[in-house]
């Protein structure tokens, strides 16, 4: 069959599934959808053909069976079987570091220790260096797709501009045994520039160990970091943990341990501010169930599953039901910034730069890439500027992030820069290159 | 799932809505994997909702498409980049019911992705050569000599499946 029949096959196919279910079957035959087993003139006549030679061949049999034969025939057996529409799903274990990762291991809790939303800091060798996974999410009740951002950073220009690569190992544990394991494709990276990459796996359903249908019940998701290479050396497999839970067998989403956070964007009312009596579109650094805990209706354009990921971005229409206000704003001095070597080179309460409380604006003034510090977990960032900056690459962190300008920005462009905190809400700096 | 808001919103919603399915399989026959789709989808759907003011009503859906096409081409060639090029049967999205479907599919997943993009929207979305040039921001003359190099590997590997060689 030629390629273009193909494709004509699946358009047919498309616009077949586009149609209402009323007007997909007008004969009233109850059916998804109509049972084809040929999608070409030339195999439609196959069919005929093979359909010629069963009834040539029965009637053969029918007429040696009125007169019964000395020996019984071999009666032909044609079949037509029409495909299932999934394929189980897969899983690949196989590069998981055995003795933290493997079905049935067991991942002492201590690992778990030190961690700070999602994000882990190894020592490692000669220098620190980071490989921080955070913004973890399960998805939602279609799959036990779970997704993780990675991004590898330094807090020391030792392994700066180093490549970092790998896949991410996520394992499903109950207690602390593994009972499913899955490894995302690979990604990778800059040390101290945090490009970030969303990996995602899929954990299967079962029990790696025993075959049997998860329970429900309370599990966490660890994802490991990879044994990833940097500056001729290799870290350690970062793990950190997040609870979920299974019911039905379904991975039902995350429990989230972290704050039902702040959240900004588009029309969100000024903190401190009430949501009351409007209808705001979010691009949200939090999630839709997290939204939707603290008394708003979340109307979702797009996918769910998505808009409940951590650190994802999601259009939505959110709308006040009950009393709930803005995260109020805290005081932004305690933002402070500093170098990519350390060095602080503006700080609120130093002189070193300009906060207008009644615009919530700090304004920084940070060489090419910079580390935001903050008392409280980072959560999220928005950005927006004029002229011709292609967009520094941002990563957040528990509690500082990195700011990379990237190489383009035009100088004197100013940069307004929304950071949300914990605990803080739609602080701004204005950045000058 | 969606609705509501007002004015230019509610155009969004209702646009997203009415093409949720075909946004995903355009960008599945892209990407190869159900889960890149619907990422490509998703953050098309954030991109075009940022600057949906000023998009006309004519205009909505050749914008989105266009969107979500670019999202797909550039998740692919990320990924191609990084060597993550996956080695895994084509995940569905329910509209390939036939196993040579699927098998088909996988064929296109092995051409590079410009080739992958054109025949996708050149034969499964119907555009002509000159809109397949505007989406994927290259002249018409390569759409025609891409799909035709494409068509032809095609034409090739599917003898070979058939002919089990």
């Amino acid at each position: 069959m030629s390629p273009e029949e193909m494709f004509r096959g699946l358009r047919d196919d498309a616009r077949w599934m586009d149609l209402p279910p009323s007007a997909r079957e007008p004969s009233g035959r109850k059916a998804d959808r109509p049972l084809r087993l040929v999608r070409s003139w030339r195999a439609a006549i196959v069919t005929i053909a093979v359909g010629a030679l069963i009834v040539a061949g029965s009637l053969a049999l029918i007429a040696r069976t009125t007169t019964p034969p000395a020996t019984t025939p071999n009666q032909p057996v044609v079949t037509a079987t029409q495909h299932p529409t999934t394929s189980p799903s897969t899983q690949g274990a196989a590069s998981l570091t055995p003795q933290t990762t493997g079905c049935g291991a067991t991942i002492p809790s201590a690992d778990f220790t030190g961690l700070d939303r999602g994000s882990a800091r190894l020592a490692n060798g000669t220098g620190e260096a980071d490989l921080r996974i955070a913004n973890y999410a399960a998805a939602g009740a279609r799959s036990t797709r779970v997704s993780a951002r990675v991004f590898g950073g330094s807090s020391t220009t030792t392994e700066r501009g180093a490549r970092w690569a790998g896949a991410l190992h996520i394992a499903l544990v109950r207690g602390t045994t593994v009972v499913a394991v899955a490894t995302s494709g690979s990604t990778s990276g800059t040390v101290g520039y945090d490009q970030t990459s969303l990996l995602s796996a899929t954990l299967a359903s079962r029990d790696c160990s025993t075959g049997a249908p998860l329970a429900d019940g309370a599990y966490s998701i660890v994802a490991l970091g990879p044994a990833v290479t940097v500056a001729g050396f290799v870290l350690h497999p970062v793990d950190t943990r997040r609870p979920v839970h299974i019911s039905d067998g379904v991975l039902v989403g995350e429990i989230s341990t972290a704050p039902t956070g702040p959240w900004h964007g588009t029309g969100v009312p000024t903190c401190g501010s009430p949501v009351n009596e409007s209808t705001v579109r979010v691009f949200a650094t939090t999630t839709a169930n997290q939204l939707a805990t603290e008394g708003l209706e979340v109307r979702v354009t797009g996918f769910e599953t998505h808009a409940n990921r951590q650190g994802r971005s999601f259009v939505a229409t959110v709308t006040n039901t009950g009393d709930r206000t803005a995260h109020p704003v805290e005081d932004p001095q305690s933002a402070t910034a500093v170098t990519s070597d350390g060095r602080i080179v503006s700080a609120p309460d130093s002189g070193g730069a300009e906060h207008d409380p009644d615009r919530s604006t700090l304004t920084i003034k940070p060489e090419k890439s910079t580390r935001l510090v903050a008392d409280a977990p980072i959560t999220g960032f928005d950005l927006s500027a004029d002229g011709t900056v292609s967009g520094p690459t941002l990563a957040p962190g528990p509690h500082f992030a990195y700011v990379d300008f990237g190489t383009t920005t035009s100088a004197g462009t100013p940069i307004v820069m929304t950071i949300t905190y914990t605990g803080h809400n739609d602080e701004r700096a204005i950045v000058n290159q | 799932m969606a609705v509501a808001g007002r004015g230019g919103d509610v155009r969004f919603t209702e646009l997203v809505e009415r093409r949720r399915g075909a946004l995903p399989r355009v960008a599945l026959l892209i990407t190869g994997s159900r889960a890149e789709a619907e990422d490509a989808v998703q953050d098309a759907v954030e991109a075009v909702a940022r600057s949906w003011s000023r998009v006309s009503d004519q205009a909505g859906f050749a914008y989105l498409r266009t969107a979500v096409v670019r999202k797909s081409t550039d998740s692919r060639r990320s990924h191609e980049l990084t060597g993550d090029v996956p080695d895994r049967p084509v995940e569905d999205l329910g509209f390939l019911r036939l196993e040579q479907d699927r098998r088909f599919v996988e064929l296109v997943h092995e051409l590079p992705v410009q080739q992958r993009a054109v025949i996708v929207l050149r034969y499964f979305n119907g555009l002509d050569d000159r809109t397949i040039a505007k989406v994927l921001t290259i002249r018409s003359s390569p759409v025609r000599s891409q799909a035709a190099r494409a068509m032809a590997k095609l034409r090739e590997a599917n003898v070979e499946m058939e002919t089990g060689r």
